[in-house]
């Protein structure tokens, strides 16, 4: 767990940084270079070591003559795949907080009726009750698959206010430093 | 008023369409450039405009067999021609989109009469048609209100103009103090379409796959990997469109969640 959040915290780093996410690895022919950003978008680049033009190279031929590209390419994946989920994790905690926060208030409102269910006493007009918590519930990931990135928005307004303050720190320090 | 609704409604339009698609191209880059994109978005811009016109002059050199030397006074060549504006302003990529235009018109009817090797000739419209769509979608950012802080000022705007190479010279040498009310202010989104353009810049797009959230997925692959494709290549493919949609339905499951949470909180008492 210590791990997860490590590995989340650098990959906000080098968000914040760079603007997205980047893994590289090299080959013997050629380098893998795969860059992400928070909206899942991906660019996979595919750069031959010598430049393909110059030297009439075919970069077909440098690929399948690569031994240790399979190796790479499992490598550079699952460092990639682990920057990801490192940035998925701070919406994860941000919602587990929330739904710790939201179960502690609904316990609180309903005590009495969590009270009678438990006791055995809840009739047809209780379970009626909870019928459209049941509905909403079926509904909500539906209406998440349309909205669901909208969640992103606030997170990606905090990256770029993070982003204006490291900007803004850095300078001084900078206008500082020319005294 | 109502351009401010249009251009609300086209902004939240468009976010929801970054939003709701995840793209995965798979890009072949003929060598790794040494140095790292700049972060202004200005010298981003400028980036961008030297690939393109520098792509326009090799592409130009490639037809010159067919129609001749380049020659900056005959506007059918332009696109090999001299470069009016070597800045990165509005007009400069207004100049860049409307040499790839012609040069793209010049190219289909030459290849409909004839004229040109079949070979190739495609991948170079559709090239060509990219530093087109691109370029125009630089300028619309650029001329949009509050993006330029030099549009809008009129002291800045006498003694700087980022058409001119000679400005984005100054620009570069600049404290970051001074810098920063010179550069453009970009919302999350712009800065991702300007990053993106000059990362993929002139590069051979072999694969692309887009997802949509109404569960259209496409896939577009160029005619030259097609005729002899890579297993390798595929598979990185497949990879990288593994991870894109681990990322999605993480966070969809993360909103599911929340509204599931604060469903349970509205539930009337029972």
């Amino acid at each position: 767990m210590k791990n997860r959040y490590l590995q989340a915290l650098k990959a906000y780093k080098e968000l914040i940084h760079s603007g997205g996410i980047q893994s590289t690895a090299e080959g013997e022919n050629v380098f893998l270079d795969i860059r992400g950003n928070i909206t899942g978008d991906i660019l996979l680049f595919i750069v031959p070591k010598n430049k393909i033009a110059a030297d009439g190279i075919d970069i077909v031929e440098l690929i399948r003559s690569d031994k240790t590209l399979e190796r790479e390419r499992k490598v550079v994946i699952e460092s990639f795949k682990q920057k990801f989920r490192g940035l998925s994790l701070l919406p994860e905690s941000f919602v587990w907080v929330l739904g710790v926060f939201f179960s502690i208030l609904y316990t609180y409102w309903n005590f009495d009726s969590i009270l009678t269910l438990f006791s055995g006493k809840s009739g047809i007009s209780g379970i009626l009750s909870l019928l459209p918590l049941l509905l909403l519930s079926v509904i909500t990931p539906l209406l998440g698959k349309y909205f669901g990135f909208n969640l992103l928005k606030p997170i990606l307004s905090i990256i770029s206010l993070i982003n204006r303050l490291v900007r803004l720190i850095r300078n001084r320090k900078v206008e500082e430093s020319q005294g | 008023m109502f351009v401010n609704k249009k251009k609300l409604e086209e902004q939240i339009s468009t976010t929801l369409y970054d939003l709701t698609h995840l793209e995965i191209n798979t890009i072949i880059k003929d060598e790794m450039s040494a140095s790292k994109a700049p972060a202004s978005p200005r010298l981003l811009l400028h980036n961008l405009a030297g690939k393109y016109d520098q792509k326009l002059v090799s592409m130009g050199d490639k037809y010159s067999h067919y129609f001749g030397a380049s020659n900056q006074a005959n506007d059918e060549n332009l696109f090999r021609g001299f470069r009016v504006k070597d800045g990165s302003g509005y007009e400069s990529f207004k100049e860049l989109s409307d040499r790839a235009k012609e040069a793209g018109l010049l190219l289909k009817a030459s290849k409909e009469r004839g004229l040109l090797p079949e070979d190739q000739i495609d991948a170079d419209i559709m090239m060509l048609k990219r530093i087109e769509t691109i370029s125009n979608d630089v300028r619309r950012i650029l001329i949009m209100d509050g993006v330029d802080p030099v549009k809008d000022d009129p002291v800045k705007n006498a003694t700087f103009n980022f058409d001119e190479k000679e400005s984005i010279e100054k620009f570069r040498i600049m404290t970051s103090r001074e810098a920063d009310t010179y550069e453009l202010n970009l919302d999350l989104r712009q800065l991702l379409v300007i990053k993106k353009a000059n990362d993929i810049g002139t590069e051979k797009v072999v694969l692309q796959t887009v997802i949509g959230m109404d569960g259209d997925v496409t896939t577009r692959i160029s005619k030259a990997f097609a005729d002899q494709p890579v297993t390798f290549i595929n598979t990185i493919h497949q990879d990288a469109i593994g991870i894109s949609v681990d990322f999605w339905k993480t966070l969809i499951n993360v909103v599911v969640k929340l509204g599931t949470h604060i469903i349970g909180l509205l539930n009337p008492k029972g």
